[in-house]
């Protein structure tokens, strides 16, 4: 190693700072407030609108859940990279939004979600993408702006596990969460 | 919000004495095939241990991952520190280096251990100077890494990265239950410490150039916010909290902006908020999603995705002139664009006809030519290695583990650790940092 021509400066000590050890933050945020939840657990009231008597809007309310009823259909499936309502989904979406026209104080959440390939960002943003297009398509039928709010998960909440296309189908999705169930 | 504990924070020291440093410099020659990996046969130390911290171990893990050597692990040590190792019989098996090494307790303070080694030029049949390496318990990992960037150092000329960290998100329990934490780890992925936990989604941590703080996305107010953190203090603020999503966070080398994705218009689009919290920049209007901002390293540029014209592809905005220039072609998905330190590379994840790849994108040639490094993946989340000559990344066929690729010669290799559940969004930090 070329011990005749090349002597570099001596050097005493080289200290060299390691390791944060005990120095970890754990902290849970389980003791956050939850600002999300400002209406309380209770029951919500229910306003009346003019098109539709108190019977009637209590029935299809209650009749949500109801087997076989189309408003239990509560996801919307996409296809890869895409945001585009596929036709098959118009018919639920359509009584989603006739109900929401029809009743002012219901509101809902429309929860977009993209399957895990590809980028964490990006998939953030289609599932934006995604959650907007329902949005759309629903203020488009007659719901309003104060009744609908979009956000997006990601790819960090799927529905199904495992890396092949049948679960990737299942969470490329829209979930709509009414605010009062 | 709720208080963030402050801990005084001991820094625990690793003394490396040596009498006097002879660098050697080596050529890499560069044979048709590819790189010339430069042979070296590394002994176990006498005395040391042979679990996770068995220092030999570490120092061949090291070398081999960056590409540029051929290691030989030896069964057993032969020969001790000033010793003198039987050189032809070494050199007839094609090594060209030899780095002995023997471990022994301080006998002046029983809670540190002494680990002499030495490195021989089998060539030349000469030695480097017998050099030392004193820790404490806990350490031991460090001190492996310390001698590992001592030796690629000599041998090729330009510090190791060796003791530099990475960042990542470990997801437990899938599903509607998930767990989500925020971790600092070794570059090897030994020694994880969480910064944060959560029920909800942590998204995109980011380093800060001093690796003195780290930003990302948490989603504890039930939306994406973009928090900054501070290591050493565990203090942390909102940098951004507007309607819709805020994400994709990315700050430049001066320290001065932030980049964020924002969905407050309706589509994602990128912004830039200076650090005192004073100026708001939308950075272009596109009809489709712009997400995943990165700062060339003299900030005079930003790379990012735009699918405006359909598709996912990579875009580069000088921020000054508003010039900007498209970066890929030939494919209809390119994500997550990382620029290296030199500026004159990007790394991103292009979709082939095989799989999701890592790429490089060589930003200085005309035609910014781009090469997978990687096959047949669902590759996530490229980042580069201090040093530029490695990138994390993830496989998403196999969450549970990290991988990194050396552009010399494709050399992808596993990280050895492991977790339980998933980790996501790997990013590696700095080459050092005030606390490490």
């Amino acid at each position: 190693m070329s011990q005749s021509s090349s002597f570099f400066p001596l050097i005493a000590i080289a200290v060299l700072a390691v390791s944060l050890s005990s120095c970890a933050q754990k902290e849970s945020f389980s003791g956050l407030e939850d600002t999300t939840s400002s209406s309380g657990s209770g029951p919500k009231v229910v306003q009346a609108t003019p098109q539709v008597s108190p019977e009637q809007e209590t029935s299809i309310l209650a009749n949500r859940n109801v087997r076989g009823n189309i408003l239990t259909e509560r996801l919307v499936f996409f296809d890869y990279d895409k945001s585009l309502v596929r036709d098959e989904f118009r018919p639920m979406l359509d009584a989603h939004t006739e109900l929401l026209a029809n009743n002012a104080g219901v509101a809902l959440i429309l929860q977009g979600h993209a399957d895990e390939r590809g980028s964490t960002e990006y998939n953030l943003a289609l599932g934006q993408r995604r959650s907007d297009s329902v949005r759309e398509y629903m203020l488009s039928g007659g719901a309003f702006t104060d009744q609908i709010e979009s956000i997006s998960y990601g790819e960090e909440r799927p529905r199904a596990l495992g890396a092949n296309e049948a679960a990737w189908a299942e969470n490329r999705r829209v979930e709509i969460i009414y605010a009062d169930e | 919000m709720n208080h963030l504990r402050q801990s005084a924070c001991g820094l625990l020291f690793l003394s490396l004495s040596f009498a006097c440093a002879c660098l050697a410099q080596v050529e890499i020659q560069i044979e048709s095939q590819g790189v010339r990996r430069i042979p070296i046969m590394i002994e176990p130390f006498f005395g040391e241990s042979t679990d996770q911290m068995q220092y030999s171990n570490i120092v061949v893990a090291d070398l081999e991952r960056t590409g540029l050597f051929r290691t030989t692990y030896a069964d057993r040590p032969t020969t001790e520190p000033n010793g003198i190792p039987d050189f032809d019989q070494l050199l007839a098996a094609n090594h060209e280096y030899l780095l002995v090494g023997l471990v022994t307790a301080d006998a002046n303070n029983i809670a540190q251990t002494i680990i002499t080694f030495q490195l021989f030029d089998l060539v030349t049949q000469s030695s480097e100077q017998v050099l030392r390496v004193t820790h404490n318990a806990g350490q031991e990992r460090s001190a492996a890494h310390i001698i590992a960037n001592w030796l690629f150092e000599s041998l090729i000329g330009e510090p190791g990265i060796f003791q530099s960290k990475i960042a990542y998100i470990h997801k437990t329990n899938p599903g509607s239950e998930a767990t989500y934490e925020l971790k600092i780890a070794d570059y090897d992925g030994y020694n994880a410490q969480t910064l944060l936990i959560s029920q909800e989604p942590i998204i995109s941590p980011e380093w800060t150039t001093d690796g003195e703080k780290l930003l990302y996305v948490s989603y504890e107010q039930r939306k994406p916010i973009v928090y900054e953190h501070v290591l050493l203090s565990g203090e942390r603020r909102v940098v951004a909290a507007f309607k819709g999503n805020n994400s994709a966070p990315s700050i430049s080398s001066d320290s001065r902006w932030f980049a964020v994705a924002l969905s407050e218009e309706g589509n994602t689009q990128v912004f830039l908020l200076s650090a005192d919290g004073t100026r708001k920049v939308k950075l272009r209007s596109s009809i489709g999603i712009d997400t995943e901002p990165d700062f060339s390293p003299n900030n005079e540029d930003i790379a990012f995705v735009s699918d405006e014209r359909g598709s996912p592809q990579l875009y580069q905005r000088n921020r000054l002139s508003g010039e900007e220039k498209r970066l890929t072609h030939g494919s209809s998905y390119n994500v997550s664009p990382r620029y290296n330190s030199d500026g004159n590379q990007l790394t991103y994840v292009r979709r082939d006809n095989n799989g999701y790849n890592v790429h490089v994108l060589n930003l200085g040639a005309d035609h910014l030519p781009t090469t997978a490094l990687t096959g047949i993946d669902l590759a996530d989340s490229p980042s580069f290695s201090p040093d530029d000559r490695l990138i994390l990344f993830k496989n998403d066929a196999r969450p549970n583990i990290l991988y990194t690729v050396a552009l010399s010669g494709k050399i992808v290799r596993p990280l050895s650790f492991q977790e339980e559940g998933e980790i996501k969004d790997p990013t590696w930090g700095p080459a050092s940092s005030s606390w490490f």
